[in-house]
Protein backbone atom coordinates (compact mmCIF):
# COMPACT_ATOMS: atom_id res chain seq x y z
CA UNK A 1 0.00 0.00 0.00
CA UNK A 2 2.87 2.51 0.54
CA UNK A 3 4.40 2.17 -2.53
CA UNK A 4 1.45 3.14 -4.64
CA UNK A 5 1.91 6.38 -3.55
CA UNK A 6 5.77 6.56 -4.50
CA UNK A 7 4.58 5.41 -8.45
CA UNK A 8 1.95 7.88 -9.08
CA UNK A 9 5.08 10.41 -7.85
CA UNK A 10 7.23 8.84 -9.66
CA UNK A 11 4.75 9.40 -12.72
CA UNK A 12 3.78 12.51 -12.40
CA UNK A 13 7.49 13.91 -11.93
CA UNK A 14 8.48 12.08 -15.24
CA UNK A 15 5.31 13.79 -16.77
CA UNK A 16 5.52 16.72 -15.60
CA UNK A 17 9.47 16.24 -16.32
CA UNK A 18 8.86 15.06 -20.22
CA UNK A 19 5.86 17.93 -20.64
CA UNK A 20 7.76 20.93 -20.10
CA UNK A 21 4.75 22.56 -17.87
CA UNK A 22 5.27 26.15 -17.45
CA UNK A 23 4.08 27.71 -14.35
CA UNK A 24 1.01 28.79 -16.33
CA UNK A 25 -0.32 25.97 -17.61
CA UNK A 26 0.52 23.45 -14.53
CA UNK A 27 -0.55 23.74 -10.73
CA UNK A 28 0.86 27.14 -9.96
CA UNK A 29 -1.38 28.63 -12.16
CA UNK A 30 -3.07 30.78 -9.38
CA UNK A 31 -0.30 32.67 -9.21
CA UNK A 32 -0.98 35.15 -11.90
CA UNK A 33 1.32 37.80 -12.88
CA UNK A 34 1.16 41.28 -13.99
CA UNK A 35 1.44 41.77 -17.89
CA UNK A 36 0.97 45.06 -18.99
CA UNK A 37 1.04 46.64 -22.32
CA UNK A 38 2.15 45.21 -25.78
CA UNK A 39 4.56 45.42 -26.82
CA UNK A 40 7.31 42.47 -28.08
CA UNK A 41 7.39 40.31 -30.99
CA UNK A 42 5.91 36.60 -30.92
CA UNK A 43 7.33 33.60 -31.75
CA UNK A 44 5.36 31.01 -34.05
CA UNK A 45 4.51 27.41 -31.38
CA UNK A 46 1.75 25.48 -32.90
CA UNK A 47 -0.43 26.01 -36.07
CA UNK A 48 -3.19 24.35 -37.37
CA UNK A 49 -5.60 24.64 -40.29
CA UNK A 50 -7.69 21.19 -41.33
CA UNK A 51 -8.34 18.92 -38.09
CA UNK A 52 -5.70 16.44 -36.88
CA UNK A 53 -3.41 16.26 -40.21
CA UNK A 54 -0.55 16.78 -38.03
CA UNK A 55 -2.13 13.61 -35.90
CA UNK A 56 -2.80 11.66 -38.31
CA UNK A 57 0.01 11.92 -41.14
CA UNK A 58 2.76 13.78 -39.86
CA UNK A 59 5.22 11.44 -38.03
CA UNK A 60 6.72 12.06 -34.31
CA UNK A 61 9.80 13.83 -35.33
CA UNK A 62 8.43 16.25 -38.14
CA UNK A 63 5.24 17.28 -36.09
CA UNK A 64 7.33 20.16 -34.65
CA UNK A 65 8.80 21.00 -37.98
CA UNK A 66 5.18 21.00 -39.54
CA UNK A 67 3.71 23.26 -36.36
CA UNK A 68 6.14 25.94 -37.02
CA UNK A 69 6.15 26.21 -41.19
CA UNK A 70 5.00 29.17 -42.32
CA UNK A 71 1.71 28.34 -44.21
CA UNK A 72 2.88 29.08 -47.85
CA UNK A 73 5.49 26.86 -47.30
CA UNK A 74 3.79 23.93 -46.34
CA UNK A 75 2.85 21.84 -49.18
CA UNK A 76 6.43 21.67 -50.93
CA UNK A 77 7.87 20.65 -47.26
CA UNK A 78 5.05 17.74 -46.65
CA UNK A 79 3.27 16.99 -49.58
CA UNK A 80 5.75 13.94 -50.59
CA UNK A 81 5.88 12.18 -47.02
CA UNK A 82 2.34 13.21 -46.50
CA UNK A 83 1.89 10.96 -50.06
CA UNK A 84 3.81 8.53 -48.08
CA UNK A 85 1.96 8.29 -45.01
CA UNK A 86 -1.45 8.20 -46.75
CA UNK A 87 -0.63 4.75 -48.85
CA UNK A 88 1.49 3.62 -45.90
CA UNK A 89 -1.94 3.43 -43.24
CA UNK A 90 -4.38 2.27 -46.04
CA UNK A 91 -4.65 -0.51 -48.61
CA UNK A 92 -6.95 1.40 -50.84
CA UNK A 93 -4.23 3.22 -52.55
CA UNK A 94 -1.80 0.68 -53.42
CA UNK A 95 -1.67 1.65 -57.27
CA UNK A 96 -0.46 5.04 -58.45
CA UNK A 97 -3.89 5.28 -60.03
CA UNK A 98 -6.18 3.67 -57.14
CA UNK A 99 -8.44 6.96 -56.11
CA UNK A 100 -10.94 7.50 -52.88
CA UNK A 101 -14.68 8.97 -53.11
CA UNK A 102 -13.77 12.25 -54.84
CA UNK A 103 -11.52 10.50 -57.55
CA UNK A 104 -8.25 11.36 -55.62
CA UNK A 105 -5.01 9.27 -56.05
CA UNK A 106 -2.71 9.67 -53.03
CA UNK A 107 -0.67 12.37 -54.61
CA UNK A 108 -3.62 14.63 -54.88
CA UNK A 109 -5.10 14.07 -51.61
CA UNK A 110 -1.74 14.58 -50.06
CA UNK A 111 -1.12 18.03 -52.25
CA UNK A 112 -4.70 18.70 -50.91
CA UNK A 113 -4.16 18.11 -47.38
CA UNK A 114 -0.43 19.41 -47.12
CA UNK A 115 -1.74 22.87 -47.90
CA UNK A 116 -3.17 23.00 -44.07
CA UNK A 117 -5.69 25.50 -44.35
CA UNK A 118 -9.52 25.83 -43.88
CA UNK A 119 -11.44 26.43 -46.99
CA UNK A 120 -14.24 28.72 -45.87
CA UNK A 121 -17.02 29.83 -47.99
CA UNK A 122 -18.58 33.50 -47.90
CA UNK A 123 -21.79 33.26 -49.96
CA UNK A 124 -22.79 29.73 -48.83
CA UNK A 125 -23.19 26.18 -46.86
CA UNK A 126 -20.13 25.73 -44.15
CA UNK A 127 -19.25 22.60 -43.47
CA UNK A 128 -16.22 19.90 -44.09
CA UNK A 129 -18.59 17.44 -45.53
CA UNK A 130 -22.17 17.30 -45.00
CA UNK A 131 -23.31 14.68 -48.09
CA UNK A 132 -23.23 17.19 -50.52
CA UNK A 133 -20.35 20.18 -50.16
CA UNK A 134 -17.27 19.37 -49.24
CA UNK A 135 -14.30 21.42 -47.34
CA UNK A 136 -16.21 24.63 -47.17
CA UNK A 137 -15.60 25.38 -43.92
CA UNK A 138 -15.72 23.36 -40.26
CA UNK A 139 -18.89 23.62 -37.81
CA UNK A 140 -18.40 22.23 -34.47
CA UNK A 141 -20.77 19.49 -34.95
CA UNK A 142 -19.16 17.96 -38.66
CA UNK A 143 -17.81 14.60 -38.02
CA UNK A 144 -14.67 15.62 -39.18
CA UNK A 145 -12.67 12.56 -38.49
CA UNK A 146 -15.41 10.29 -40.23
CA UNK A 147 -15.06 12.09 -43.60
CA UNK A 148 -10.57 12.31 -43.29
CA UNK A 149 -11.47 8.28 -42.30
CA UNK A 150 -13.38 7.90 -45.53
CA UNK A 151 -11.11 9.69 -47.63
CA UNK A 152 -8.43 7.56 -46.96
CA UNK A 153 -9.87 4.18 -46.11
CA UNK A 154 -13.10 3.88 -47.99
CA UNK A 155 -12.24 3.56 -51.52
CA UNK A 156 -13.56 4.58 -54.60
CA UNK A 157 -16.97 3.89 -53.57
CA UNK A 158 -16.99 4.89 -50.16
CA UNK A 159 -17.96 1.38 -48.71
CA UNK A 160 -14.66 -0.17 -48.14
CA UNK A 161 -12.91 -1.26 -45.22
CA UNK A 162 -15.96 -0.25 -42.74
CA UNK A 163 -14.28 -0.78 -39.82
CA UNK A 164 -11.70 1.79 -40.77
CA UNK A 165 -13.56 4.54 -42.72
CA UNK A 166 -15.36 5.43 -39.37
CA UNK A 167 -14.40 5.53 -35.89
CA UNK A 168 -18.21 5.30 -34.63
CA UNK A 169 -18.01 7.91 -33.18
CA UNK A 170 -20.72 10.41 -34.77
CA UNK A 171 -21.41 13.57 -32.22
CA UNK A 172 -20.06 15.28 -29.26
CA UNK A 173 -20.64 14.06 -25.61
CA UNK A 174 -22.18 17.79 -24.86
CA UNK A 175 -24.68 19.71 -26.97
CA UNK A 176 -23.84 22.48 -29.46
CA UNK A 177 -25.84 25.65 -29.00
CA UNK A 178 -27.18 27.55 -31.94
CA UNK A 179 -26.47 30.53 -30.71
CA UNK A 180 -22.47 32.36 -30.54
CA UNK A 181 -20.47 31.42 -28.63
CA UNK A 182 -21.97 28.27 -29.89
CA UNK A 183 -19.85 26.17 -27.51
CA UNK A 184 -21.00 23.55 -25.26
CA UNK A 185 -20.54 24.12 -21.34
CA UNK A 186 -17.43 22.49 -19.35
CA UNK A 187 -17.55 19.60 -17.42
CA UNK B 1 -8.82 13.68 -0.16
CA UNK B 2 -8.16 16.77 -2.02
CA UNK B 3 -4.52 15.77 -2.45
CA UNK B 4 -6.06 12.04 -3.42
CA UNK B 5 -8.45 13.35 -6.22
CA UNK B 6 -5.15 15.87 -7.61
CA UNK B 7 -3.15 12.93 -7.66
CA UNK B 8 -5.94 10.83 -9.63
CA UNK B 9 -6.19 13.80 -11.98
CA UNK B 10 -2.37 14.18 -12.65
CA UNK B 11 -2.27 10.39 -13.18
CA UNK B 12 -5.51 10.35 -15.86
CA UNK B 13 -3.81 13.20 -17.32
CA UNK B 14 -0.34 11.49 -17.82
CA UNK B 15 -2.32 8.48 -19.17
CA UNK B 16 -4.36 10.50 -22.06
CA UNK B 17 -1.38 12.55 -22.69
CA UNK B 18 0.54 9.01 -23.62
CA UNK B 19 -2.41 8.11 -25.92
CA UNK B 20 -3.16 10.89 -27.11
CA UNK B 21 -0.47 13.33 -27.46
CA UNK B 22 -1.49 14.73 -31.17
CA UNK B 23 -4.39 16.57 -30.08
CA UNK B 24 -1.73 18.44 -28.12
CA UNK B 25 0.43 17.42 -30.85
CA UNK B 26 4.09 19.11 -30.71
CA UNK B 27 6.57 17.30 -28.86
CA UNK B 28 7.67 20.12 -26.90
CA UNK B 29 4.33 21.98 -26.71
CA UNK B 30 2.44 18.63 -25.07
CA UNK B 31 1.02 21.06 -22.20
CA UNK B 32 2.24 24.13 -23.11
CA UNK B 33 -0.26 27.15 -22.67
CA UNK B 34 0.87 27.86 -26.47
CA UNK B 35 -0.44 24.50 -27.76
CA UNK B 36 -3.71 24.91 -30.02
CA UNK B 37 -6.18 21.75 -30.22
CA UNK B 38 -8.70 22.94 -32.86
CA UNK B 39 -9.93 25.39 -35.21
CA UNK B 40 -13.64 26.24 -36.68
CA UNK B 41 -14.73 28.43 -38.99
CA UNK B 42 -18.27 28.87 -40.27
CA UNK B 43 -21.73 30.42 -40.81
CA UNK B 44 -22.89 32.35 -37.71
CA UNK B 45 -26.22 32.33 -36.92
CA UNK B 46 -26.51 35.67 -38.93
CA UNK B 47 -25.65 34.59 -42.19
CA UNK B 48 -24.04 37.92 -42.56
CA UNK B 49 -21.48 36.58 -40.25
CA UNK B 50 -18.34 33.79 -39.75
CA UNK B 51 -17.21 32.59 -36.17
CA UNK B 52 -14.16 31.60 -35.93
CA UNK B 53 -13.45 29.00 -33.24
CA UNK B 54 -9.87 28.06 -31.84
CA UNK B 55 -9.43 25.80 -28.76
CA UNK B 56 -5.82 25.58 -26.85
CA UNK B 57 -4.38 23.17 -23.85
CA UNK B 58 -6.44 20.52 -24.83
CA UNK B 59 -6.52 17.29 -22.09
CA UNK B 60 -7.86 19.83 -19.28
CA UNK B 61 -9.68 17.84 -16.59
CA UNK B 62 -12.50 19.24 -14.90
CA UNK B 63 -10.35 19.05 -11.36
CA UNK B 64 -7.78 21.22 -13.00
CA UNK B 65 -10.40 23.38 -14.92
CA UNK B 66 -10.97 26.02 -12.27
CA UNK B 67 -7.74 26.91 -12.76
CA UNK B 68 -7.25 26.93 -16.18
CA UNK B 69 -6.21 30.04 -18.30
CA UNK B 70 -4.78 32.09 -21.28
CA UNK B 71 -1.07 32.52 -21.17
CA UNK B 72 -0.67 36.07 -21.13
CA UNK B 73 2.66 36.01 -23.24
CA UNK B 74 0.63 33.96 -26.10
CA UNK B 75 -0.75 35.59 -28.93
CA UNK B 76 -3.58 33.48 -30.70
CA UNK B 77 -3.69 34.22 -34.35
CA UNK B 78 -6.53 33.67 -36.46
CA UNK B 79 -4.82 34.21 -40.31
CA UNK B 80 -7.40 35.05 -43.11
CA UNK B 81 -6.28 34.40 -46.73
CA UNK B 82 -8.17 36.36 -48.98
CA UNK B 83 -6.24 35.87 -52.20
CA UNK B 84 -5.29 32.01 -52.44
CA UNK B 85 -1.86 32.41 -52.03
CA UNK B 86 -1.60 30.64 -48.67
CA UNK B 87 -0.63 34.28 -47.15
CA UNK B 88 -2.25 35.63 -44.43
CA UNK B 89 -3.88 39.21 -45.67
CA UNK B 90 -5.83 39.90 -42.64
CA UNK B 91 -5.43 38.48 -39.08
CA UNK B 92 -7.07 38.62 -35.76
CA UNK B 93 -5.05 38.23 -32.77
CA UNK B 94 -5.95 37.40 -29.03
CA UNK B 95 -3.78 37.73 -26.07
CA UNK B 96 -4.71 38.47 -22.33
CA UNK B 97 -4.42 40.88 -20.00
CA UNK B 98 -5.91 40.03 -16.63
CA UNK B 99 -9.32 38.76 -16.34
CA UNK B 100 -9.71 40.39 -20.06
CA UNK B 101 -9.03 38.75 -23.23
CA UNK B 102 -8.32 41.77 -26.10
CA UNK B 103 -9.10 40.88 -29.63
CA UNK B 104 -7.34 43.22 -32.36
CA UNK B 105 -8.46 42.98 -36.13
CA UNK B 106 -8.98 41.92 -38.66
CA UNK B 107 -6.49 43.89 -40.28
CA UNK B 108 -3.28 43.65 -42.12
CA UNK B 109 -0.75 42.54 -39.97
CA UNK B 110 2.51 44.54 -39.61
CA UNK B 111 4.71 41.13 -39.68
CA UNK B 112 3.72 37.85 -42.06
CA UNK B 113 4.95 34.93 -40.90
CA UNK B 114 6.91 32.69 -37.94
CA UNK B 115 7.25 36.03 -35.76
CA UNK B 116 4.33 38.56 -35.37
CA UNK B 117 3.58 41.59 -33.27
CA UNK B 118 0.47 42.73 -31.96
CA UNK B 119 -1.57 45.07 -34.05
CA UNK B 120 -2.05 47.31 -30.60
CA UNK B 121 -3.04 50.59 -33.38
CA UNK B 122 -5.64 48.40 -35.16
CA UNK B 123 -8.83 50.06 -35.65
CA UNK B 124 -11.00 47.30 -34.28
CA UNK B 125 -9.96 46.68 -30.64
CA UNK B 126 -12.58 45.51 -28.19
CA UNK B 127 -11.85 43.06 -24.47
CA UNK B 128 -14.12 40.18 -22.96
CA UNK B 129 -14.54 39.32 -19.67
CA UNK B 130 -12.44 35.87 -19.77
CA UNK B 131 -16.10 34.11 -18.22
CA UNK B 132 -14.78 32.21 -14.77
CA UNK B 133 -15.08 27.93 -14.79
CA UNK B 134 -18.63 27.18 -15.33
CA UNK B 135 -20.18 30.81 -14.75
CA UNK B 136 -22.62 31.50 -17.73
CA UNK B 137 -20.84 32.52 -20.60
CA UNK B 138 -19.95 36.36 -20.75
CA UNK B 139 -20.04 37.72 -24.28
CA UNK B 140 -19.23 41.19 -26.20
CA UNK B 141 -20.48 42.60 -29.16
CA UNK B 142 -18.62 45.54 -30.32
CA UNK B 143 -19.71 48.69 -32.32
CA UNK B 144 -18.31 47.58 -35.86
CA UNK B 145 -20.20 44.08 -35.28
CA UNK B 146 -18.06 41.26 -34.03
CA UNK B 147 -18.63 39.25 -31.17
CA UNK B 148 -16.65 37.82 -28.47
CA UNK B 149 -15.95 34.64 -26.38
CA UNK B 150 -13.38 33.34 -24.32
CA UNK B 151 -13.46 30.52 -21.06
CA UNK B 152 -13.29 26.95 -20.40
CA UNK B 153 -16.13 24.94 -22.51
CA UNK B 154 -16.26 21.22 -23.02
CA UNK B 155 -14.09 20.59 -25.68
CA UNK B 156 -15.99 20.21 -28.01
CA UNK B 157 -13.89 17.56 -30.68
CA UNK B 158 -15.12 14.15 -30.74
CA UNK B 159 -12.88 11.11 -32.55
CA UNK B 160 -11.58 7.58 -30.71
CA UNK B 161 -7.86 8.88 -31.05
CA UNK B 162 -6.61 5.87 -28.79
CA UNK B 163 -7.81 3.46 -31.17
CA UNK B 164 -6.43 5.53 -34.35
CA UNK B 165 -3.26 5.34 -33.00
CA UNK B 166 -2.91 1.77 -32.07
CA UNK B 167 -3.82 1.45 -35.78
CA UNK B 168 -1.00 3.17 -37.39
CA UNK B 169 1.69 1.30 -35.19
CA UNK B 170 -0.02 -2.02 -36.67
CA UNK B 171 -1.91 -2.74 -32.65
CA UNK B 172 -5.30 -2.49 -34.11
CA UNK B 173 -7.24 -3.84 -37.16
CA UNK B 174 -10.20 -1.64 -36.65
CA UNK B 175 -12.31 0.33 -34.62
CA UNK B 176 -14.30 -0.96 -31.63
CA UNK B 177 -18.44 -0.52 -31.96
CA UNK B 178 -19.38 1.07 -30.41
CA UNK B 179 -17.04 4.58 -30.40
CA UNK B 180 -15.25 5.67 -27.84
CA UNK B 181 -14.82 9.48 -27.79
CA UNK B 182 -11.46 9.79 -26.15
CA UNK B 183 -12.82 12.97 -25.07
CA UNK B 184 -15.28 12.31 -23.26
CA UNK B 185 -15.41 14.38 -19.91
CA UNK B 186 -12.69 16.54 -20.70
CA UNK B 187 -12.96 20.71 -20.99
CA UNK B 188 -10.67 22.85 -23.49
CA UNK B 189 -9.65 26.19 -23.46
CA UNK B 190 -11.76 28.05 -26.02
CA UNK B 191 -11.84 31.77 -27.92
CA UNK B 192 -14.37 32.49 -29.89
CA UNK B 193 -14.95 35.43 -32.29
CA UNK B 194 -17.35 36.19 -35.15
CA UNK B 195 -16.85 38.46 -38.10
CA UNK B 196 -18.98 40.03 -39.87
CA UNK B 197 -18.26 38.99 -44.19
CA UNK B 198 -17.75 42.67 -45.06
CA UNK B 199 -14.59 42.91 -42.60
CA UNK B 200 -13.16 39.32 -44.67
CA UNK B 201 -11.83 41.03 -47.59
CA UNK B 202 -14.82 41.41 -50.35
CA UNK B 203 -14.42 38.10 -52.05
CA UNK B 204 -16.37 34.64 -51.94
CA UNK B 205 -14.15 32.71 -50.07
CA UNK B 206 -11.30 32.67 -47.66
CA UNK B 207 -8.36 30.17 -46.61
CA UNK B 208 -8.08 30.27 -42.58
CA UNK B 209 -5.76 28.62 -40.34
CA UNK B 210 -4.85 29.31 -36.74
CA UNK B 211 -1.44 29.76 -35.19
CA UNK B 212 0.18 30.52 -31.84
CA UNK B 213 2.91 32.69 -31.18
CA UNK B 214 5.02 32.93 -27.62
CA UNK B 215 6.68 36.29 -26.47
CA UNK B 216 10.47 35.96 -27.25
Amino acid sequence: MKITPIIYTALIALFLASCSLNEDAGVNRNIDEVVVGFDGSFGIVDRIGRPSISTALINGNRKETFNTTITEDLNATFKDEIEAEIIRVSPEFNLDTDTNLLGQTAEVLADLLATDVLNVNLTGTTTFFDGTNILTGRTLADDVMDTELLLLFGGSDGTQNPTLATDFVDSNDRDFSPSFPYLPTPW
Amino acid sequence: MKNKITVLSLLSILVIALIASDHIDAPSVIGDSADIADFYAFEGEDSENIAFIVTLQGILDPVNSEDANFDQNVVTQINIDTNDDNVEDLVIQAIRRGNQMWFFGPEAPSQKGATIEILSNSDIQNQVTITPYQDVFITETSPEGLKYFAGVTDDPFFFNIATFRRLRVGNATRFEEPGNDTWNGLNVLSIAVEVPKALLGGGTSINAWASSHRRQ
